[in-house]
């Protein structure tokens, strides 16, 4: 089994004319946080959702937790837990049905209890029973950090998780990336926020028109981000 | 803030997630598709009011008249089909598109279950809805055109009801996993799947002819139906994981 969490070998993503990313290649060891930054369309969620296994490279070799992306993309999924811009969740469920329903498709044993635990440490417990379309776009955000973890993945991968939170709620959401961390996870965390990203990344990979342009310590990648944006 | 679990760290506590069996994960995909469509019911209810509104609209169109009573046995079997597939599209265009449009759809790829599974767990839960209205326009078929249909006809119409619903929904399930993100996919659908349905519309509509008049439907009439359903099948199994592949947009 690799020892690397990720690995992208030579990555294109082509949409028609335009490539999205152009031979993205990197290592994200495990246990790492691991931060892509960029300006918009610079290909970081390109990238991310390539890991998800949503999309597919259309060259390139990816690697996940040792598992090949084209092979194993079900096994893939089994490990990694996904924060995208929307939170996946059924609108007229009420989070904890939300919740049921994604727990039973990854097979969580003592479901309901993972859910209490989660919603209470992202401050959602008295929400449990709401439906979901009552959401702010913060709350909703908390709620997908939530299905993002039912299962305990092995790699999280956040895409903007920091976007459309309040000040509480930002550093529910810092401390829980904390807490993946030091449980020796992998997170990969796609951000705007070059502050945030220096202070909880341990690498970091700048991104621009699809190309990798450096990799590195998070403090000086932040610095070439915000210099290029 | 409340604690979370008991040992180690809150989000990381290993809850020993294991991935589920690819039979676990379409039962739940069934289970909880059949839960949603119960909270709200909106897709029984738009495919039960086109079904509806059909059978009016054909009741006022061929008199119910004594006179006029072989008109109806010619047409009868055409008339209970039309409805059928009517208000069944409908059900089979939304079989995609609401979750698609929530976001829900990216939730379902993302969760450990190949595609193929997926497929199939929405093929079987569109399967029920279309079943479930079906029964509720036949009886009322039955109750507007004044109509009765004997035991062996009976089954013979729900056998061979089956298995065109078995067709219709896997190719339809399909087509609308092809047409949901395009502009006007939901005219497209019906514009590429009825085409499609021809041949096995062709055969059920006599068999339910033969229903009608008490005979039960011959075997070749129910082997085609189950080779065009062995063929929409194979092409579902072969063809889906490409359609929902690079879901969600561009990006």
């Amino acid at each position: 089994m690799s020892t690397a969490a990720l690995r992208v070998h030579s990555v294109w993503k082509r949409f028609g004319a335009r490539d999205a990313l152009a031979g993205v290649s990197l290592e994200a060891p495990r246990g790492a946080c691991f931060a892509l930054l960029g300006h918009n369309g610079s290909g970081k969620t390109t990238l991310l959702r390539i890991l998800s296994t949503l999309w597919q490279p259309t060259e390139g070799d990816i690697e996940v937790l040792g598992y090949s992306l084209a092979k194993d993309a079900s096994a893939i999924r089994a490990r990694i837990g996904v924060v995208l811009d929307r939170h996946l969740l059924p609108r007229d469920f009420s989070l904890r049905d939300g919740l049921r329903m994604y727990a039973d498709l990854h097979a969580v044993p003592d479901a309901a209890a993972r859910i209490e635990s989660l919603a209470a440490r992202l401050g959602l417990a008295r929400r449990l029973r709401d439906p979901v379309r009552t959401f702010s776009r913060g709350m909703g955000q908390r709620a997908s950090i939530c299905r993002a973890l039912l299962h305990d993945p092995e790699v999280l991968l956040l895409d903007e998780p920091f976007t459309g939170l309040d000040a509480a709620a930002l550093d529910v959401t810092e401390s829980v990336i904390e807490e993946i961390k030091a449980a020796g996870r992998t997170v990969v965390l796609v951000t705007h926020d070059l502050e945030r990203a220096a202070r909880l990344a341990t690498h970091a990979v700048v991104l621009s028109n699809g190309r990798k342009v450096f990799e590195g310590d998070p403090v000086a990648a932040a610095s070439v981000a915000g210099s290029a944006s | 803030m409340s604690s979370g679990p008991q040992s180690g760290p809150q989000c990381g506590a290993s809850p020993s997630a294991t991935s589920p069996t690819q039979w676990g994960a379409y039962c739940a995909l069934v289970r909880w598709d059949w839960v949603r469509e119960m909270k709200k019911k909106t897709t029984l209810i738009s495919m039960g009011v086109m079904g509806l509104i059909t059978l009016f609209l054909f009741s006022f169109a061929i008199p119910i008249s004594s006179t006029k009573a072989e008109i109806l046995e010619d047409t009868r079997a055409g008339i209970l089909w039309v409805t059928f597939l009517f208000a069944a599209t409908i059900g089979i265009d939304r079989a995609f598109r609401n979750d698609a449009e929530s976001g829900l759809l990216e939730g379902l790829l993302l969760a450990p279950v190949e595609r193929m599974t997926l497929y199939f767990a929405r093929v079987t839960s569109t399967l029920l809805f279309v079943v479930t209205l079906q029964g509720f326009l036949f009886v009322l078929f039955l109750v507007l055109f004044n109509q009765s249909i004997s035991g062996e006809g009976l089954v013979g119409l729900i056998v061979s009801a089956i298995a065109t619903d078995v067709g219709f929904v896997t190719i339809g399930v399909l087509i609308s996993a092809m047409t949901w993100s395009l502009p006007g996919g939901d005219v497209m659908l019906r514009i590429l799947l009825f085409p499609m349905l021809l041949p096995i519309l062709n055969v059920t509509v006599e068999v339910a002819d033969r229903a009608f008049d008490g005979r039960a439907p011959t075997a070749q009439q129910l082997g085609m139906l189950f080779a065009v359903d062995a063929l929409f099948l194979g092409a579902g199994s072969l063809l889906f994981e490409h359609l929902v592949n690079d879901s969600g947009g561009s990006s």
